[in-house]
């Protein structure tokens, strides 16, 4: 299989926050989303290199919506994703689990 | 606190992380997220104002990577219009693909540049040899040279004498150390074969002075310079190298110099190798004696590092007050003469050479211009023919920049392919000086094809398609350079334009002339000096060089004994006829010119006294080398050091001062000297080696009277040299062990090397002229080519109206035949000025050959001519309903 066809972690991470996310998928809700599940703190232009690469692969799409003034008058540019996005976000995870099935890695509890 | 959202510490995130987030990002993410940051930075300043601002600045500077990756991969985008193919290789492809559609204008072109980039890289690396040549002193700008100079005989870089050396070492203060050297020469023994090595005699303080660590065991020591101590030597890195393979453990060998032995205690760094030391193969202590009393002596080459504080010019001004002390103290050896110091960089580098040569890579480079604008003048020629082409695919959506890209990358797939074929032919162009030249010192043959010379060449290949693509590529592209021209009030900017393109071309014609006058001249010359007769056969006679050391053979018997066993043991060797000996090969070298007095000759009052080439040879030489002996005796065993002097003419010493064949049994004497020598035979003449047409005027005595250690054993073999070379060495060992075999070669070798400049030069000069005539060619094929273009419209409508196609065919010839006209015309004139610069060089013809000035412009305009005639047949077959359609 090619390489490339798999998703990097942070590129699921990102993809698996816009789909929670749903339609309020933008920038700042992506970060929190992220921080909020996972306590990581992304930078924001490596969230956005990474839909605008995944936006290459037409994994999801993106929109601009209309400016307000709490983000000094700047629009939103909000993320969905696309079936052939969702379709490689099952993929990977599947083969993840695959990979972890039937496997206990001592990690003294850590995670 | 205040809650006023306009207050201006409320009013946004901070400003410099916002203003440097926004310059790394492409301007399409720009609102997006300085959007969502500032969103952010809002939901947390209401609990807490710092701590937000540091959130902003952490999530700005964590971005940076991401962002300076978003806007490359945004840029490469906007190029290949959001492709994500890489649109460089695009375009390459696309180059190559109309390159090779039209495989003329892309092979021509190509080795327009080709040429052009290969002859300058060519002068450029032997440039590159001498101008950046490296000292072999580290931290050069404090080391000073100190010289003698002597004003009333114009001696301004002179050496100095050893005892000069000493008093100024312990008379100045500005130096923290100094050091002599001076070059010497000994015979190695013990290790292979004796031979003769040179090297430096130089003094205890080089190291220090020169900062020149040795790259293996130590340098010499204080008191090593004793001529008492016990004796050490240093290799130099090459002969380290060389002959001991860089081995670490040579330290503690023993060399047998000049029959005393030397204890290797360290290897000199390769650095040392500069200029005349690269000759070098040893080192030893210079050994001076304290009360030398001879200040005559010159011959120290002397340096000092400057003390701590000290400038040139302190030093510079101290060395001249000690030089004049010196000269006051020792009247009598140092009247006249002073010392003088200046920085090391002046004094070891040639100026004038440097000059010579930044002038020649100037000019030189002038020729990649040249070849820049007749390249042009074919691009302008190919953009009318591809207007269409250009056009549809601006129509497509291909916008202008990327356009001029694709026409630039075009421009510059030739020049890098003129580039790589252009090393090729300068690497070939130093390998043939290099052969042609047969060993000779020159520069070129310290030219090498390093990183800088390959950094040049590929610089020249980048900026040249600028210099010649850009304009052609703008102006297909549609933003027309002669808009821009008429915008500022030229509306004659065409018309002047080519006018200009045409003078160019002309001039081109004009240098090409010039040069094929000189390559013609010059070859004719080389020709006839090798069509005169020598006087006998050169091919298997072969020579073998022995200088014997007059320390070992001060005595005169000594040395006529060791060359009579050399003789025979040489002429034992299998494939060796009878040998002699002779001091100056014949044809190869001149013998030393004497001024003689004539018994009864009367001299004419204001002519100056004969002269004539004396050479000692043995009784048989003339008999080997094959000269007839038409009257009188060679020389006999009876003649030698006890009888009277004897010696044999050349018909032509016989017929200029002995007229009617009266020569044997007269007298002449050397200019001065007390001794009159009879005349005992009369030999065939031999060709002179200098350039006259005249065979040289040879007197032969022997060698039993006027022994010399330096002498040619010659023979005429039947082997292979490199059989016999072997046998050769061991036959003069047998006579004495410690006496090295110079060069042996065969006679026709030894003259070849004598003129073997003349054909480097040669060699140079037609490859210029060749060059020259290319150029020329191609710049009025390139001028006409884009004239037609240009009147593709006035073509096709003359045709149209019924014009023969000859007719049509003959317009433009001619227009380009003018302009080969004046540049011949131009040429000439330059030509005959140049044939008298080269006048003394030129042998056997006129300077103003006519074969040459004839031939030479026939020969240009033929070709010239043809190159004209591609694009005169290329108008009359256009079709001409097409080219009136096509506007």
């Amino acid at each position: 299989m090619p390489r490339g066809e798999y998703l990097g972690e942070f590129e699921q991470m990102v993809m698996l926050a816009v789909a929670r996310l749903g339609d309020g998928a933008y920038g700042m809700a992506i970060l929190d989303e992220i921080h909020e599940r996972t306590g990581a703190e992304a930078a924001v232009a490596s969230v956005y290199a990474a839909l605008d690469r995944l936006e290459r692969r037409r994994y999801v799409t993106s929109s601009v919506g209309a400016p307000t003034p709490e983000r000094g008058g700047r629009a939103k540019r909000y993320f969905a994703i696309e079936p052939a996005g969702a379709f490689a976000l099952a993929r990977s995870r599947n083969a993840i689990e695959a990979l972890w099935e039937g496997l206990e890695l001592p990690t003294d509890g850590a995670v | 606190m205040n809650e006023d959202p306009l207050s201006p510490e409320r009013a946004g995130p901070p400003r410099l992380p916002a203003w440097l987030l926004a310059l790394s990002l492409p301007w399409q993410h720009r609102e997006g997220q300085l959007g969502d940051l500032e969103e952010g930075f809002r939901r947390r300043r209401s609990a807490d104002e710092r701590a937000a601002r540091r959130w902003y600045t952490r999530q700005v500077l964590r971005s940076m990577p991401a962002a300076l990756r978003l806007r490359l991969r945004t840029t490469t985008d906007d190029q290949s219009r959001g492709r994500s193919m890489d649109s460089l290789t695009q375009d390459i492809r696309f180059a190559v693909r109309s390159l090779l559609k039209s495989p003329a204008f892309a092979v021509v072109s190509t080795v327009t540049l080709a040429l052009a980039i290969g002859v300058n890289t060519s002068i450029f690396s032997i440039v590159n040899a001498i101008v950046f040549a490296e000292l072999p002193m580290s931290d050069s700008e404090t080391v000073a040279l100190v010289r003698g100079v002597n004003p009333e005989l114009g001696i301004d870089q002179g050496s100095v004498s050893p005892a000069d050396f000493l008093d100024l070492g312990e008379r100045q203060r500005s130096f923290e150390s100094m050091t002599a050297l001076t070059e010497a020469e000994w015979v190695l023994t013990g290790l292979d074969q004796p031979e003769r090595i040179s090297g430096l005699a130089v003094s205890a303080g080089i190291a220090e002075t020169w900062r020149m660590p040795p790259v293996l065991g130590r340098s010499f020591a204080e008191g090593e310079d004793r001529w008492d101590a016990e004796k050490v030597v240093m290799l130099t890195h090459g002969f380290w190298q060389d002959r001991f393979g860089g081995r670490a453990d040579v330290l503690g060998e023993t060399l047998t110099l000049d029959g005393q032995e030397y204890t290797v205690i360290g290897v000199s760094p390769p650095q040392l190798e500069f200029a005349s030391f690269s000759r070098a193969q040893v080192l030893t202590p210079l050994v001076i004696r304290r009360n030398e009393p001879n200040r005559a002596a010159r011959y120290l080459f002397v340096s000092g590092r400057l003390a701590p504080g000290v400038t040139q010019a302190m030093a510079e001004e101290e060395v001249r007050r000690i030089g004049a002390d010196l000269a006051a103290e020792y009247p009598e050896q140092n009247r006249g003469w002073g010392l003088w110091s200046a920085p090391v960089m002046e004094s070891m580098i040639n100026e004038d050479g440097r000059k010579i040569l930044l002038l020649l890579q100037l000019t030189v480079g002038m020729v990649i211009l040249i070849a820049c604008a007749n390249v042009a003048n074919m691009l302008l020629a190919r953009a009318t023919a591809r207007g269409r082409e250009i056009a549809v695919r601006a129509a497509l959506g291909a916008g202008r920049r990327r356009l001029v890209r694709q026409l630039l990358t075009e421009s510059l797939m030739i020049s890098l392919a003129s580039a790589a074929i252009g090393l090729g032919i300068a690497v070939a162009l130093n390998k043939t000086l290099i052969w042609i030249s047969a060993g000779m010192e020159v520069a070129f043959i310290m030219a090498e094809m390093d990183g800088r010379v390959l950094g040049f060449t590929l610089a020249v290949s980048l900026v040249a398609p600028i210099v010649f693509g850009l304009v052609p590529a703008l102006r297909a592209s549609g933003l027309s350079a002669s808009d821009a021209l008429r915008d500022r009030g030229s509306t004659d900017g065409g018309r002047s334009g080519k006018r200009m393109r045409s003078v160019l071309v002309g001039a081109q014609v004009s240098l090409a002339l010039a040069l094929m006058v000189v390559a013609s001249l010059l070859t004719r010359t080389v020709a006839y000096l090798d069509a005169r007769p020598l006087g006998f056969d050169p091919t298997d006679l072969l020579t073998i060089h022995i200088d014997l050391p007059e320390a070992e053979y001060e005595d005169e018997g000594a040395v006529e004994q060791f060359f009579t066993l050399a003789r025979e043991r040489i002429g034992a060797v299998a494939g060796f006829g009878p040998t002699a000996l002779v001091s100056a090969l014949p044809g190869a070298e001149f013998g030393a010119l004497r001024s003689l007095e004539i018994e009864g000759y009367e001299q004419a009052p204001d002519r100056a006294a004969p002269t004539v080439l004396m050479s000692t040879v043995t009784s048989g030489y003339f008999g080997v080398v094959g000269l007839e002996l038409q009257r009188g005796r060679d020389f006999g065993p009876t003649d030698d050091a006890s009888s009277f002097p004897v010696a044999v003419v050349s018909r032509r010493v016989a017929d200029q001062y002995w007229p009617g064949d009266a020569a044997v049994g007269r007298r002449f004497r050397v200019a001065g000297a007390e001794e009159w020598y009879e005349v005992i035979g009369v030999v065939s003449d031999v060709r002179s080696g200098t350039d006259t047409e005249t065979p040289a005027e040879n007197v032969y005595v022997a060698h039993a009277q006027d022994t010399r250690s330096e002498m040619y054993v010659v023979s005429r073999v039947t082997t292979e040299l490199a059989l016999v070379a072997g046998q050769i060495r061991e036959a003069v060992w047998s006579v004495d062990v410690n006496q090295p075999v110079g060069q042996i070669r065969t006679l026709e070798r030894a003259q070849y090397e004598t003129i073997a400049s003349n054909y480097a030069v040669l060699t140079l000069c037609i490859t210029f002229a060749a060059f020259a005539l290319i150029m020329a060619s191609v710049g009025i094929y390139g001028v006409m080519a884009y004239a037609v273009s240009q009147r593709r419209n006035e073509i096709g409508l003359r045709m149209a109206l019924g014009a023969e196609a000859a007719a049509v065919r003959w317009m433009i010839v001619s227009q380009g035949a003018k302009i080969l006209g004046g540049g011949i015309m131009v040429g000439l004139l330059a030509a005959f000025g140049l044939s008298r610069l080269v006048a003394s060089l030129v042998a056997g013809i006129s300077p103003t050959d006519p074969l040459t000035f004839v031939g030479v412009p026939l020969v240009l305009g033929t070709v010239a001519l043809a190159a004209n005639l591609i694009p005169a047949r290329r108008a009359t077959r256009m079709d001409p309903a097409a080219t009136l359609r096509a506007d």
